[in-house]
């Protein structure tokens, strides 16, 4: 294909949602694709819309439309766009930074006359995929997502026109393509503007060819026709085009009488039958199930009257604003465009920080990931994308889901990815290996994706599962990985050798040498790779940087009050319940510890890992039953609580008198992090990286690993002292705050990230061209 | 004996994985030089001088090549399919096309000002048969297929070295021998199955591809006949002529 650059005209049809309109404008400003001009035609609007726009003023067009109907405000769009191409996209929605891009590769086939990609809907709540490939018939019937060209394919004989159709919210067409065919149909005030458009242009034998590509994302916002995420609506105006549409086209392609009658009937009764059963519910009252009723009749006789009579016309003002067709467009985009920080699409906050180099396009990868799992690398991964995004960078996470879905949290967008155990075959018998492989390459393909649509620029994954390792293989995209606690580390702690182990092991090892680049956590983890993974040649694309958390507000610390020293302490450890967090060494140091401070009362947070890690194998017990067995005189003064919400470890944290964690190797220590956010003193062992952490004698106590003695002594004379839990408590606060935070990670990785970049760029281009 | 699996057996089929999504991604005839190049790799890996591949490696090449050309006709398969939809579209159009144009709502005019669509503008979109040079491509690419599969359908024949040793030697070299013969009846016996498995594919391809130009050809007929039926003046054209 010829590679065409086209003039866009974006038409964006607005009213009375002025927040979700400043959310896009500033969206636009990240396009990849500079050949675009910004329509925008308000309708009868009573919000701020205008006060938004002045602020574009030179940049973009503003066109009126004196009636609330979609289809009206369309024309008059396409009527004034001077593009080759019009692209039409929803107020409520953000489109991806190569939407255009994407869009201008399609209509480099000449064949083509109207094409549109996927629309995500990226409500944290409500995440789904709303269209993708759909398509429609004459008589409305209609797939609005397929995963492919062969799928839902309307059976053959079916004797209906049934063609592939977009959304409103993403579709582009040939500006001359749909003048030919006269616009928009203008009954249509709400819904189904857009089915009738495609089912034109293919009768008239334009090319309608939608994509998996080019994604918008979708954030619904309420309007006059509907309240978003509720039962109320004016569902009739659906109801009546959906009538209209029928008898119109299916008149128009021969579809028998009886067909259309029949489809009209299924399709009023079924909005009935919802209206019922949403009263059956109590979903709505007796006087609203009524009302509704009786305007879905109504809306159904409207909608058929009207098309068996003339169709409307448009206003005569709005004709008089036609523009010479060759017109130049005025470009959306400025010399400021490039340096504008990401958006949060949903809620519209942008962090303040003022950019001098264009933002960064990051892709993290976490299997786990907050609010579905919070665990370690879950939760670091979370820190990450959060401060990536108060910095000003773009971040998508890719994590595992049960469907695709895109969300945008914590200032990501987070995409699932669902993985099947169809690849990789003759690995089965290795199940860890088998699933490792698996859902590595599914985050590969939605990689290839991304790359494509969102112009990502770097991948950062966890050692952890290894979820980058096809990528790093692939050589698709520069790849920086985190090491924590590997999992060959780990089999040797807990002595478990076999050939699947051993395995994970070795393709751990090859991510490592396949990665660009290698951030630690710590400089434990910097010699633990040396130890585990032999790594003396990557010795020199290895950086520290330390985790980093969020710092609660001020107000939400709780020192511990040594002026009035409560009666009853709490000492709090959280982590799973296995041999390398060291709980049997705690289990040993409680009775010492209750046996010199006997008011104290010892909270376990976490879940049971004995199956895991063999112990329930060795004493066919779980670790509380053994607990209870083994120290019946102390069971009351222990609670086990299980793992426990991310929000009531937050409270578990903040009302704590001592924070204990004997693990027996930490590549960093989140939790100890999470205990000083709250001013409270900590206790670990002198291993991996929880020296870098704990600053023994001044932020807690250090002891030696497996050592139950030492432990039960520090965590006495702690208890013993008030002012000491008092001020090593705000030590570590400070601590945090000087060292600690998600925004001193971020700006870390960030460094590495551009450097990276740079590097890769420089090899790109000192690499011979290929003849 | 099944030997462990390694590491450079995982980074393989990873390399094997990301050839398949490539060659989702490419055009079918350059899906098919993949899939030659992939065997020409495959046989020198097996084959090449002091190789001594296992029945195993054998029969893991040979499934993948299936997976490969089962991924190529998945390919054609859905793009042939989306042709047939097209040309479902298209044949309903043309049964309908006069009762379409004559009921048709009045879509013209948004006004009554001349729409600024030249004509120049519409003949933009008329459709063009595929260029024959692309047909004679994808035709040479199969011809090249099917060679390639005929040469890996001959038997594979036997290579032992003769032993240096003396006095045991001879014997050394008569039992290599009685030990390669038993591999050889083995992997033959597959190799001949995948000689029957490769030839349908062929078939398939060679019927994909014939249908795939016959469509085409029918597509573009049916545009061009829609274009002049709904080409600004068609009617009166119409109306004129009968």
């Amino acid at each position: 294909m010829p590679n065409v650059e086209h003039t866009f005209s974006v038409i964006v049809n607005t009213t009375d949602r002025a927040a979700s309109l400043k959310i896009l404008l500033q969206a636009l400003e990240h396009q990849s694709y500079p050949h675009f001009e910004v329509i925008v035609v308000v309708g009868p609007t009573h919000d701020n819309t205008l006060d938004i726009l002045k602020e574009y003023e030179g940049r973009l067009r503003i066109l009126h439309c004196p009636v609330a109907n979609l289809s009206v405000s369309r024309n008059i769009g396409l009527r004034a766009a001077r593009g080759e191409i019009v692209a039409y996209i929803d107020d409520d929605a953000v489109p991806s930074r190569n939407w255009l891009l994407q869009l201008n590769r399609i209509f480099a086939n000449p064949l083509i006359a109207a094409t549109g990609g996927v629309v995500y809907l990226v409500h944290p709540a409500h995440s789904a995929v709303q269209h993708r490939l759909g398509i429609i018939s004459a008589l409305a019937e209609q797939y609005d997502v397929r995963s492919g060209l062969l799928d839902k394919l309307p059976t053959t004989g079916a004797e209906r026109f049934w063609t592939m159709r977009m959304m409103g919210t993403n579709m582009a067409y040939r500006r001359s393509a749909l003048l030919a065919i006269g616009g928009f149909e203008e009954f249509y005030e709400w819904v189904y503007d857009d089915a009738d458009v495609a089912l034109r242009l293919a009768a008239a034998g334009f090319g309608v060819y939608p994509v998996q590509e080019a994604p918008v994302y979708h954030v619904p916002a309420s309007s006059r026709n509907r309240e978003v995420f509720t039962y109320n609506g004016r569902w009739w105006i659906q109801t009546k085009a959906a009538v209209y549409f029928s008898i119109r086209n299916g008149r128009a392609f021969g579809v028998p009488s009886k067909d259309i009658l029949r489809r009209i009937a299924y399709f009023v009764h079924g909005h009935l039958v919802w209206n019922a059963d949403l009263f059956r519910r109590k979903k709505i009252s007796l006087s609203q199930f009524l009302k509704a009723s009786a305007l879905e009749v109504k809306g159904a006789l409207s909608g058929a009257a009207k098309a068996f009579s003339t169709p409307t016309s448009t206003d005569k003002s709005v004709e008089n604003s036609h523009p010479l067709p060759n017109d130049p467009i005025q470009p959306f985009l400025n010399n400021a465009s490039g340096t504008q920080g990401s958006i949060d699409p949903v809620t519209g906050r942008r962090p303040s920080v003022r950019l001098v180099e264009p933002p960064l396009r990051i892709a993290l990868l976490s299997f786990n990931y907050p609010p579905e799992r919070y665990e370690g690398v879950g939760r670091s991964t979370n820190m990450l994308a959060k401060g990536l995004f108060e910095l000003g960078h773009t971040v998508h996470v890719l994590t595992h889901g049960s469907r695709e879905t895109v969300s945008f949290y914590d200032g990501a967008y987070v995409h699932r990815v669902p993985y099947r155990l169809d690849r990789y075959m003759h690995y089965r018998r290795l199940s860890k290996v088998h699933h490792l492989l698996n859902y590595s390459h599914a985050v590969h393909e939605r990689l290839y994706r991304l790359r494509l649509n969102d112009d990502i620029q770097i991948v950062d994954t966890p050692l952890w599962l290894t979820d980058g390792f096809v990528t790093a293989v692939s050589g698709m995209l520069p790849v920086v990985v985190r090491p924590v606690t590997a999992q060959r580390q780990i089999a040797e702690l807990q002595h478990q050798r076999d050939d699947d182990l051993r395995l994970v092991g070795e393709i751990e090892e090859e991510l490592l040498r396949h990665a660009q680049f290698i951030v630690a956590n710590s400089h434990a983890t910097v010699r633990a790779l040396r130890q585990v993974y032999n790594l003396t040649d990557k010795m020199k694309q290895i950086d520290v940087i330390p985790y980093g958390i969020e710092a609660v507000e001020e107000s939400e610390t709780r020192p511990f009050p040594f002026h009035e020293p409560p009666t009853k302490l709490t000492v709090l450890y959280v982590g799973r319940l296995e041999k390398r967090k060291g709980v049997a060494d705690l289990f040993q140091a409680i009775p010492k510890v209750l046996r010199i401070v006997p008011h104290v009362e010892f909270i376990i947070a976490g879940a049971d890992n004995s199956e895991a890690d063999g112990f329930k194998r060795k004493t066919g017990l779980s670790y509380p039953a053994y607990f209870r067995k083994r120290y019946p005189e102390c069971a009351a003064s222990v609670q086990f609580l299980g793992e426990v919400s991310e929000e009531r470890l937050q409270t578990l944290y903040q009302s704590c008198h001592l924070f204990v964690a004997p693990s027996l190797y930490e590549s960093f220590g989140l939790i100890y992090l999470e205990a000083m956010n709250y001013a409270k003193p900590v206790i670990g062992c002198r291993a991996g990286g929880i020296p870098e952490v704990v600053d023994d004698g001044v932020t807690g106590r250090l002891v030696d690993p497996e050592s139950p003695e030492q432990l039960a002594e520090a965590m006495a004379a702690l208890l013993q002292s008030p002012r000491t839990l008092y001020e090593y408590g705000v030590a570590g606060r400070q601590r945090l705050l000087d060292r600690f935070t998600h925004i001193h990670m971020a700006r870390g990785f960030a460094q590495v990230y551009r450097r990276v970049l740079a590097e890769t760029a420089a090899m790109a281009q000192s690499q011979p061209t290929p003849v | 004996m099944k030997r462990p699996v390694t590491v450079a057996d995982i980074l393989n089929s990873v390399e094997f994985e990301l050839l398949q999504h490539s060659l989702m991604q490419d055009d079918v005839s350059e899906g098919i030089q993949r899939l030659r190049t992939y065997q020409a790799r495959a046989r020198v890996e097996l084959f090449g001088q002091a190789k001594s591949p296992s029945f195993e490696d054998v029969v893991n090449a040979q499934f993948n090549a299936n997976e490969m050309m089962t991924t190529l006709i998945q390919v054609m398969n859905e793009r042939l399919e989306a042709l047939r939809q097209e040309v479902r579209q298209a044949a309903y159009l043309k049964q309908h096309a006069s009762s379409t144009l004559d009921s048709q709502p009045n879509w013209e005019p948004l006004s009554n000002q001349p729409l600024d669509l030249n004509e120049a503008q519409i003949y933009a979109f008329e459709f063009a048969l595929p260029a024959s040079t692309e047909m004679s491509d994808r035709a040479n690419a199969l011809k090249a297929l099917a060679e390639s599969i005929q040469d890996a359908s001959t038997d594979v024949e036997i290579e032992v070295r003769q032993s240096q040793l003396p006095i045991i030697g001879g014997l050394l070299h008569r039992i290599r021998r009685a030990l390669h013969e038993l591999v050889l009846f083995y992997t033959n016996k597959v190799v001949r199955r995948q000689a029957q498995v490769n030839d349908a594919y062929n078939v398939v391809l060679q019927e994909l591809v014939a249908l795939n130009r016959a469509q085409a050809q029918e597509i573009a007929q049916l545009r061009w006949h829609l274009q002049r039926l709904t080409a600004p003046g068609a009617q009166n054209d119409q109306a004129s002529n009968g």
